[in-house]
């Protein structure tokens, strides 16, 4: 893990989120972990290509997906409904490209897939060891979590 | 005057400006169909992929496409290409969460008039698309 892309990546996610939900965010402490498997029970997740290889897990808590679903689309929600998983869809896929751009604007070069958002209680899965950076983003609707497992070629 | 009717671009010589919005994001393309609503314009088709967008705008022709980059399928910046291939008068924005040099380039090289950044700041994107009009006519 380089540490010359980790704090402008956990940065540009923590300064985007703000912008989408207009209000402040503060990011918590870094740490690692060795895989990027998501357990909090809503999950984006996103891949990473190019000369920065590895996907980049967006999870949280039903309440705040649901909780920031509702305040992005500016309507109540009974549950995560398609619209809802969709919006927190978008809004990783938002957090990301402002992370991506400003990389990439540093001299990276990479780009990212389409999003895959995961919604269940007690998700199993499994995944290769991969080094991976956790930066937690608290909002005023709960915390975001963003698991970055990247490498670089 | 109010704050909404400063964002307006003027209408087409057959009314108001038409615009397809391409973005496999349902969420997206509500905030998209806001920036058109704020425009004063009106949203005549909605295309969740590159390919969809292709056929749509040969169809539709509208004035302007609103494209997104990353789609499934066909990505944005195909469909530019191919749209422009058969129509080099099409004004397509591009509308993503990326923002950087490398694909901003690679769109206008492809024919894409401009570029707006997600999340939409509206008195911004507002700006770009009038200047992208007064620019064609």
């Amino acid at each position: 893990m380089r540490f010359d892309y980790i704090n402008p990546f956990a940065d540009s996610a923590c300064e985007t989120l703000s912008r989408i939900l207009h209000a402040p965010v503060q990011k918590g402490e870094l740490s690692l972990k060795n895989s990027p498997v998501p357990n909090l029970g809503v999950a984006t997740i996103i891949g990473i290509t190019g000369q920065v290889k590895g996907r980049v897990i967006f999870e949280m808590e039903p309440r705040t997906a649901l909780e920031l679903a509702e305040a992005l689309n500016g309507e109540h929600l009974e549950k995560m409904t398609p619209l809802a998983l969709d919006t927190i869809a978008e809004m990783s896929n938002m957090m990301i490209g402002g992370a991506v751009t400003a990389l990439n604007n540093q001299g990276f070069e990479f780009n990212v897939t389409p999003p895959t958002i995961f919604s269940g209680v007690e998700m199993a899965s499994a995944d290769i060891h991969m080094e991976t950076l956790v930066i937690p983003l608290e909002t005023s609707y709960g915390k975001v979590i963003v698991n970055a497992a990247l490498q670089i070629d | 005057m109010t704050h909404d009717s400063l964002l307006s671009v003027p209408s087409g010589k057959n009314g108001l400006r038409r615009f397809l919005i391409a973005d496999d994001s349902e969420f997206a393309r509500k905030n998209a169909s806001v920036l058109v609503s704020k425009l004063g314009g009106v949203v005549i088709g909605e295309a969740t992929n590159g390919q969809e967008a292709v056929d749509l705008y040969a169809r539709l022709h509208p004035d302007v496409v609103l494209m997104d980059i990353t789609m499934p399928g066909m990505e944005g910046t195909e469909a530019v290409e191919k749209i422009v291939q058969d129509d080099p008068d099409a004004v397509i924005i591009m509308i993503s969460s990326l923002g950087h040099s490398g694909i901003l380039q690679k769109a206008m090289a492809l024919g894409a008039r401009h570029f707006i950044t997600k999340p939409i700041q509206y008195d911004y994107a507002a700006e770009i698309v009038r200047s992208v009009l007064d620019k064609k006519s």
